[in-house]
């Protein structure tokens, strides 16, 4: 095992998603049906021992059986909902059992209803049955119905991935009702002046006019002088050895190029392809979670298929980095791994770098 | 308690060891100098020189003997400014880590390594040196003591066929015949002796006795990259730059060859107009994230070993690592300009698995990478300026304008400040391990 960390310098960090057909897994059980799979020791290369055969040959039979196990619930637990297709496009439910809903759904005149990612996450569970001109939906049935429109096949894998690790996953909200966390009393801290340092201000910028003016003077009476033409010869760079007192004043004079700081026209005069698509709040913070008022976002995700799309370009960031917000993760669905980047605008003109 | 703080201070003394001891802890960021008095001695030059033009001239020229500029040559084949001089060399190394000496990994360390001192702090070569014969040692101890070979010859071959970076580099000389200039410390003997013999048959005059009599040492020179012997030239006014024929290149003159010697013979022959009249020039766009960079106080070095176009440094290679990989995109503001940029290279932007793969790099070198746009003016009679809305925007076509805009063009005091940059950081995220 020793030659496994010199020879992989590699982070732990992405292995879970691992499948090479050298590495073996050895599946335990706990005792019982409906027990937990766990993963076991992995060994680092097969040997061709019969011992080792035999264990991945049972981890691969445990595998199946708990594959093939008959979901099952019980009647009491199970929550009742019908289908409304397109224009609706949404579950509303008729019978109500167990607490999802504290964080999923959304309620209209007092019935609550669902959209289809989060109703089809609840039925693949076991928790929700979904009727359908009356007929109750099977799995399959529900993944051609539900999976249309919005919600791509690549959104509901995001959605369900997320949802399954713990976190709180919604549709952004419209702007209007969008509430920041920002309470009126912080903002209106912002706008009182204090009265003296207003005045220091003030003086501050009397002195520095005249001090610009007096410079300014100056450099007109030596303007007035004849010239000579060394002068103009000399100017060949930025800055010179001996014209500045310290090295941050010869950065300050370098600093010619600046930052672009308004939006960028749209790409190619067409809509982006790409919109926040969920909201995502942290498990440890579910039980703060208010529907109503939800709070900013621990992630705004954006979802991408890597077939068929491509890494946006720059003016496709316009459009994400709004109202203050300044990272988007995108998910980007490959088959069935899910990769996730972090986009952030950054300034480098704030990053503060040690100059001596 | 007191082991966990013992072990972390035997482990910075280690770091101190491993890293460039010669390194002084009060660092000069840039090659030029700067003075206390230098407001009151601009006012006095701009006094003299305007009122007493002739006396000023002595002077004047004085003070810019003190300040005395390095001289670098232009070698367009290899797209590069060669820095000969010795002490030129230390100074643009130690202030601001400028340049790479070409016998030697990044530092100019090619005489270092050949010094046959006594308590002789070991090159950063030498150290990576030391520490692959270390691990090889280590290999090869495992392997003898779980195999069961015994015969002595099987195990030697097994040495020998061992990967790069195994073989000891004493078998490298064997074998090969040839000293490894690179990684081992070649004796200076050795080679005079190999000069020596070289000269002797060619010049059979009575030079002779003085070819054999005299030391021949290999100098190391320093190679600037255009980026960097512009920034020198262009912006601190420290370098001078000589090409091919030995003629002084004024700064407009090195902006020229650097931007037609930027593009490539085969896309020479494809593009239409010249390089000197490309907004999208390669050299501008990196020139541009470059100056950058590197007005906000940051060292910026390659970033080929990474992958991208640059890496930044906060202090310099030698103190630690860097933090930063750059990636330079441009972006065109004007419908007319090529989207897609097929001759600055091949974007990374086009597809998720490039994409993924650079992040995937910088994930394992423990840096941020930072996609740095370029925004391309449509042209340049036409400025970008922070305040102007967009959708007025349209290329001009008059021809007075065009003139107007290659003059401009030309003129990088004119010209540079018309890009501007935005930056983007992209960062790996497992959400399992966030929450």
């Amino acid at each position: 095992m020793d030659e496994v960390s010199e020879n992989c310098e590699e982070t732990t960090v992405d292995q879970e998603g691992d499948f090479d057909i050298l590495t073996f897994a050895t599946k335990e059980r706990k005792s019982g049906v409906g027990g937990i799979l766990k993963r076991g020791v992995k060994d680092f290369e097969p040997d061709g021992s019969n011992r080792q055969n035999e264990l991945l040959t049972e981890s691969l039979n445990t595998l199946q059986d708990f594959l093939q196990e008959e979901r099952s619930g019980s009647s009491r637990q199970i929550c009742k909902a019908t289908w409304h297709p397109a224009p609706i496009n949404k579950a509303h439910i008729t019978t109500i059992h167990g607490n999802h809903f504290h964080n999923m759904g959304h309620t209209i005149k007092g019935e609550i209803w669902l959209y289809p990612e989060e109703a089809l996450l609840l039925m693949e569970r076991g928790a929700l049955v979904i009727d359908y001109d009356d007929v109750p939906m099977s799995i399959q049935h529900a993944y051609t119905m539900l999976i249309r429109e919005w919600l791509t096949l690549e959104k509901y894998q995001v959605y369900a991935y997320l949802k399954r690790i713990g976190y709180t996953v919604i549709r952004p909200l419209p702007q209007d009702s969008l509430q920041t966390s920002t309470s009126p009393q912080e903002k209106l801290q912002g706008t009182i002046i204090n009265p003296l340092s207003s005045y220091t201000a003030l003086l501050l910028s009397r002195i520095t006019f005249i001090s610009t003016s007096f410079s300014r003077l100056i450099s007109n009476f030596f303007k007035f002088l004849p010239r000579s033409d060394l002068h103009e010869e000399e100017i060949n760079s930025i800055v010179t050895s001996e014209s500045c007192d310290t090295y941050e004043q010869v950065f300050t004079k370098l600093q010619i190029i600046q930052r672009y700081n308004i939006d960028l026209p749209t790409y190619n005069g067409q809509e982006s392809p790409y919109n926040i698509d969920f909201h995502v709040y942290k498990p440890s913070d579910s039980n703060k979670y208010k529907k109503k008022n939800p709070g900013v976002p621990f992630f705004r995700v954006v979802v991408a298929c890597a077939e068929s799309s491509q890494p946006p370009v720059l003016s496709m960031f316009e459009n994400l980095f709004k109202d203050g917000n300044s990272s988007v993760l995108f998910a980007v669905v490959d088959g069935a791994n899910i990769s996730f980047l972090e986009f952030k605008d950054m300034n480098f003109k704030n990053v503060n770098v040690k100059i001596v | 308690m007191r082991n966990g703080k013992m072990s972390s201070q035997s482990s910075t003394k280690k770091e101190n060891k491993k890293l460039n001891t010669r390194k002084t802890s009060v660092t000069i960021p840039l090659p030029i100098s700067v003075s206390k008095t230098s407001f009151l001695t601009n006012i006095f030059k701009t006094f003299l020189a305007n009122r007493f033009p002739f006396l000023s001239y002595y002077y004047i020229n004085n003070i810019q003997k003190s300040c005395v500029k390095t001289r670098g040559s232009f070698d367009a084949h290899s797209n590069s400014v060669i820095v000969s001089e010795k002490q030129a060399i230390q100074k643009l190394w130690m202030q601001g880590s400028f340049g790479k000496g070409n016998l030697s990994r990044s530092e100019p360390t090619f005489e270092w390594r050949n010094e046959k001192k006594e308590d002789q702090p070991l090159s950063p070569e030498q150290i990576t040196q030391n520490r692959r014969i270390a691990r090889a040692r280590r290999k090869k101890n495992k392997k003898n003591a779980s195999t069961s070979i015994t015969n002595n010859e099987d195990r030697k071959e097994i040495i020998d066929v061992n990967d790069k970076g195994n073989i000891e580099p004493t078998s490298l000389i064997d074998t090969l015949g040839l000293p490894d200039i690179a990684s081992t410390s070649v004796s200076i003997e050795q080679i005079k002796e190999i000069d020596v013999d070289e000269n002797y048959n060619d010049n059979k005059d009575d030079d002779d006795n003085i070819m054999q009599n005299q030391a021949i040492s290999i100098q190391e020179h320093l190679q600037l990259t255009t980026e960097e012997a512009f920034f020198l030239c262009f912006g601190l006014g420290c370098l001078e730059i000589y090409d091919a024929n030995d003629n002084l290149m004024t700064t407009h003159d090195c902006w020229n060859a650097f931007r037609t010697s930027s593009v490539s013979n085969i896309t020479l022959n494809a593009l239409q107009d010249s390089p000197l009249t490309q907004l999208d020039n390669p050299f501008i766009l990196r020139y541009v994230v470059y100056h950058y960079f590197r007005s906000l106080g940051w060292v910026v070095k390659g970033g080929m070993k990474f992958g991208c176009d640059y890496v930044l440094y906060e202090k310099g290679p030698e103190y630690k690592h860097a933090e930063y990989c750059v990636i330079v995109l441009p972006y065109y503001l004007s419908a007319n300009n090529n989207m897609n940029n097929n001759h600055f290279r091949h974007n990374v932007m086009t597809s998720w698995r490039l994409m993924s793969n650079l992040s995937r790099v910088c994930v394992q070198v423990k840096k941020s990478l930072v996609l740095c746009y370029v925004i391309i003016p449509p042209s340049l009679s036409d400025p970008i300026s922070n305040s102007q809305s967009h959708e007025q925007i349209q290329p001009s076509t008059s021809s007075d304008n065009d003139q107007h805009h290659n003059d401009d063009l030309n003129n990088p005091f004119k010209c540079i400040k018309h890009y501007k940059i935005k930056e983007v950081l992209i960062k790996r995220c497992t959400p399992e391990r966030v929450k």
